[in-house]
């Protein structure tokens, strides 16, 4: 999937996050360029990004810093308890 | 329209000085698409190629770029993070096994260790790779590690722009080195024998580190 996140950094909040399937990579980025343009026309401050990500729980899980920190993921800690690797690789 | 170092460098320039037209702004935006390619290569390549699944940002954004150019002495044609894959894992182990990993696909990446000298607490490992001429950056952090940076941002966004570099309000530079350096500590001690619980200190720190992010950090979207 492909997101494309209108941020309002000094609030720390995201405005908006649009969607597409990775086919629709072309679009995301003409949408996120005419958003960057539009919020420059405004004068107003917005980081615009597009980010790759599997779904929107892997978006949060890398990219929290987006999201309000009562939305973050638990950090993954059970390998504090128990031998539990979070992510070891599939095998290809 | 392929672009000439020259002309990237001008672009960056006028970046700088915030003196930015629109036809800047295309023109920023057409530069960094030219490392789509190679960005979605390197992502498949390490999703095929090695089982992880990394998030990707293919393009870094206006305002890091301004940044950058602002605060250091390079140039735009030298900035090596235009495009990205982050991959988050447990712990140190698997850290160092998925650097390894990375080597192997790219055995002419440089290395850039910062768990042993942190940049202003920042700690990671991060593996810069010439692709067709095309510099990609890949992070590997561990869980901790990743927590650490991404409260460090928001408090960069919310707080205080030079936050994540070691600067703006003082107490608040106090907590972060001292959570980077407990993490530290702690992630070291878990690596090595003998097993520890180590459990509640770890989320101590997490729980004082979460902590500072102010309140309108913690609403909902």
């Amino acid at each position: 999937m492909v997101f494309l996140i209108e941020y309002a950094r000094t609030e720390g909040r995201v405005v908006e996050i649009r969607e597409y399937s990775d086919d629709l990579r072309v679009t995301a980025e003409e949408d996120r360029l005419a958003l960057e343009l539009q919020r420059n026309r405004e004068g107003v401050e917005r980081e615009v990004v597009l980010l790759d990500a599997a779904d929107r729980d892997a978006l949060r899980q890398t990219h929290s810093r987006y999201f309000a920190v009562d939305e973050w993921p638990e950090p993954d800690m059970e390998w504090l308890d128990a031998d539990l690797p979070a992510q070891t690789p599939e095998e290809p | 329209m392929a672009f000439s170092k020259t002309q990237i460098d001008k672009l960056g320039d006028r970046l700088k000085a915030g003196s930015v037209e629109e036809q800047d702004l295309r023109d920023l935006d057409e530069y960094r698409r030219s490392f789509g390619t190679v960005y979605e290569g390197v992502r498949s390549a390490i999703h095929l190629g090695l089982g992880y699944l990394p998030t990707g940002r293919p393009a870094k954004t206006t305002q890091s770029i301004v940044a950058k150019l602002r605060r250091e002495s390079i140039r735009l044609s030298q900035i090596q993070d235009i495009a990205g894959c982050r991959i988050v894992v447990v712990d140190l182990e698997h850290q160092d096994e998925a650097v390894r990993s990375l080597m192997l696909l790219f055995p002419h990446a440089k290395i850039d260790d910062r768990r042993e000298e942190p940049s202003h607490g920042y700690r990671a490992v991060h593996l810069i790779g010439d692709v067709n001429g095309k510099l990609i950056e890949l992070q590997v952090r561990t869980v901790l590690q990743h927590l650490w940076a991404q409260v460090s941002e928001k408090l960069s966004d919310m707080v205080h722009p030079d936050v994540k570099y070691g600067g703006g309000p003082a107490a608040i530079a106090h907590e972060l080195a001292e959570a980077s350096m407990n993490l530290a500590a702690l992630e070291y001690a878990l690596s090595q024998p003998p097993v520890i619980d180590a459990s509640r200190a770890v989320h101590e720190v997490v729980s004082r580190l979460l902590r500072l992010i102010p309140d309108s950090g913690k609403g909902s979207e």
